[in-house]
C-alpha cells in the first residue's frame, strides 16, 4: 500500500469541501493525510489494537457522514478530527472503566504503566518532535497533569490523587501547561 | 452554576477532565463568552499537536475497510430548513418553559439586556438543537428524518438538492450567528396564549433571526409578516407562512437600528404597512 505524503495543513480545508460533496477520492486523501494522528491518539488512549481500529473506523465514517458540518472558523481539519477521535476514545475508556469498577475497587490507583507498546511504531514526525521538546519544558506537575488527562483519559479526581493536589488545581495545571505549549509551538501548530 | 465556575474551562473541557455536568455547563457558557470560545479553538489546536507525539500508522486493512464502509454510507445532507425547524423550536420552547423566570441561571453581565431570564437559555437551546458547529459528534436524528421525509415524498432530486443547499446556507448562517462573540437573544411574549418570539442577533455578523413558536394557525390567504419598528414606524422585514406553529425568519439589516420587532397577520403577499395589530412584539435592547 502506497501512502501519499501528508498534505500541508491548509490544503485540508478544500479537501474537506470536496469530501462534503461526496468525493471518495478526496476522502481517501484526507485519510492518508490524517490517519496516523487519529489512529495514534486513539490507540494511545485505548491501549488495545482491535478497539483502536474499531474506533478509528467509527471516527472516519462519522467524518464522511458529517463532512458538511466542518466549520473552518472553529479550527483546522486535523483539530476537528482529533477532537472526535479523542472524545470517542475517552468515552470508550470511561464506559469500560465503569463496567469493571466493581472488580477494581480494592486496587489503589497507582502509577499506570502505559509505556509505549514496543510493537507499535510511533511515526517519527517533525511536529511530534517539536511538541515533545515543548512538553519537556513544562513543569513536572503541568506535564503529568496534561499527560494523565489527555493521553490516559484520567478524570479530574484521578489526576488530583496522583499529583496529590486539590481538585481545583488540576484544571489550573492543565490550562497553564497547555497555554505554555501553545506559546512554544506558536502559530504553526495544528 | 455561575459563570465563574465555567469560565476558563476550555482546556479542561478539551482534555476531558470535566464531569458531564461541568462539560454541559461549559457548553452553555460558550454561548455568551467569546473569550472561552476563542480559547476552545486554541485548546483544540494544542490537543491536536499533542496527538502528533503518538502518531502511529494504522494497518493497511483499516484503510481498505474504512474506504469500503464509506462507499456504502450516505452523507448527511443538511435537513431542509422547514423540516429542521420543529426540533429547533421544540428545544427552544422546552427551555423557555422549563427555565424559571427568575434570573438565577442568567449571567449578570447580560442581565440588563433582557427582562426575560430565559433568553440566553433559549439561544443556547437553539445552538443545541442545531447540533451546532462542525464539532457536534451526534448525528442529528432530525436531519435524518427530514431526509427520509424528503425521500418519501419523492421530491424531484434537483429540487431536493436546492432545498438542501438553501438549508445548508441557512444553517451556516445560523451557526455563524450563534458562534458570534456578541450573540444576543431577547424574547417577547404575546399577552395571550403561549406564543413567544425570540430575536437572536449579532452586530458583528450583521445577522438577526426571529424564532417564533406557538403561532396561531393562519386563515386561508393570510401570511405572517415581520416588521422592524423604529418608534411607531414599521419597515417590512419578511413574510412567512409556517407549516406548523413554529418559524425561523431571517430579519433585515434594519433590525440593528430598530427599537422592536413585531409580527402581524397580513394578506398573502404581505403589506407595505401593517393592516392588523401585532400578535407580539419583541423589544430590542437599547444600544
Ligand atoms: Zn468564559
Amino acid at each position: 500500500m502506497v501512502y501519499m505524503p501528508a498534505l500541508p495543513i491548509h490544503e485540508l480545508v478544500p479537501l474537506m469541501a470536496q469530501v462534503s460533496r461526496g468525493d471518495q477520492q478526496a476522502f481517501a486523501q484526507l485519510y492518508d493525510a490524517t490517519s496516523r494522528k487519529v489512529f495514534g491518539i486513539v490507540l494511545h488512549v485505548l491501549r488495545d489494537h482491535a478497539q483502536a481500529e474499531e474506533v478509528t473506523q467509527e471516527v472516519y465514517v462519522e467524518v464522511w457522514r458529517l463532512a458538511r458540518r466542518y466549520d473552518s472558523t472553529q479550527g483546522s481539519v486535523t483539530a476537528w478530527l482529533n477532537t472526535m477521535a479523542h472524545r470517542r476514545a475517552i468515552d470508550r475508556v470511561r464506559s469500560a472503566e465503569r463496567r469493571t469498577q466493581r472488580e477494581r475497587r480494592h486496587f489503589e490507583f497507582q502509577t499506570d504503566d502505559r509505556s509505549p507498546d514496543p510493537s507499535e511504531l510511533v511515526v517519527a514526525n517533525d511536529e511530534g518532535r517539536r511538541v515533545r521538546d515543548a512538553l519537556a519544558q513544562l513543569s513536572e506537575g503541568q506535564r503529568t497533569a496534561v499527560e494523565l488527562a489527555y493521553f490516559q483519559g484520567k478524570t479530574q479526581r484521578e489526576v488530583a490523587e496522583v499529583l496529590q493536589v486539590p481538585l481545583g488545581t488540576v484544571k489550573t495545571r492543565i490550562r497553564d501547561g497547555m497555554q505554555r505549549l501553545r506559546k512554544q509551538l506558536g502559530e504553526a501548530a495544528s | 452554576m455561575s459563570m465563574s465556575d465555567s469560565h476558563s474551562n476550555a482546556y479542561a473541557y478539551v482534555v476531558g477532565v470535566l464531569s458531564p455536568a461541568e462539560a454541559h455547563d461549559f457548553e452553555r457558557h460558550l454561548v455568551e463568552c467569546g473569550q472561552c470560545a476563542e480559547e476552545l479553538v486554541d485548546a483544540r489546536t494544542v490537543a491536536s499537536a499533542l496527538s502528533s507525539t503518538v502518531a502511529t500508522a494504522p494497518p493497511a486493512r483499516l484503510r481498505t475497510s474504512v474506504l469500503d464502509v464509506i462507499s456504502r454510507t450516505a452523507q448527511e445532507q443538511l435537513a431542509p430548513a422547514s423540516a429542521a425547524r420543529p426540533a429547533l423550536l421544540s428545544a427552544v420552547a422546552t427551555t423557555a418553559k422549563s427555565s424559571p423566570s427568575a434570573d438565577s441561571n442568567v449571567v449578570p453581565m447580560r442581565r440588563s439586556w433582557s427582562s426575560r431570564g430565559s433568553s440566553l437559555l433559549v439561544a443556547a437551546a437553539v445552538i443545541a438543537a442545531l447540533a451546532f458547529g462542525g464539532w457536534a459528534l451526534q448525528a442529528t436524528q432530525e436531519a435524518r428524518e427530514a431526509r427520509q421525509v424528503a425521500e418519501a415524498a419523492a421530491l424531484d432530486a434537483r429540487e431536493a438538492r436546492q432545498d438542501a443547499e438553501a438549508a445548508a446556507k441557512q444553517q451556516d448562517k445560523l451557526t455563524n450567528l450563534l458562534s458570534a462573540n456578541d450573540v444576543r437573544a431577547v424574547s417577547g411574549r404575546s399577552p395571550v396564549g403561549d406564543l413567544t418570539g425570540t430575536v437572536v442577533m449579532s452586530e458583528q455578523r450583521r445577522t438577526a433571526v426571529l424564532v417564533a413558536s406557538e403561532l396561531p394557525e393562519l386563515p386561508e390567504g393570510r401570511v405572517y409578516e415581520a416588521w422592524t419598528m423604529k418608534g411607531e414606524d414599521p419597515t417590512p422585514a419578511g413574510i412567512f407562512a409556517p407549516d406548523g406553529s413554529d418559524a425561523v425568519v431571517e430579519l433585515t439589516d434594519e433590525t440593528f437600528d430598530a427599537d422592536s420587532v413585531a409580527v402581524t397577520q397580513e394578506p398573502a403577499g404581505g403589506s407595505e404597512q401593517p393592516t392588523t395589530d401585532p400578535i407580539f412584539t419583541v423589544l430590542l435592547p437599547q444600544r
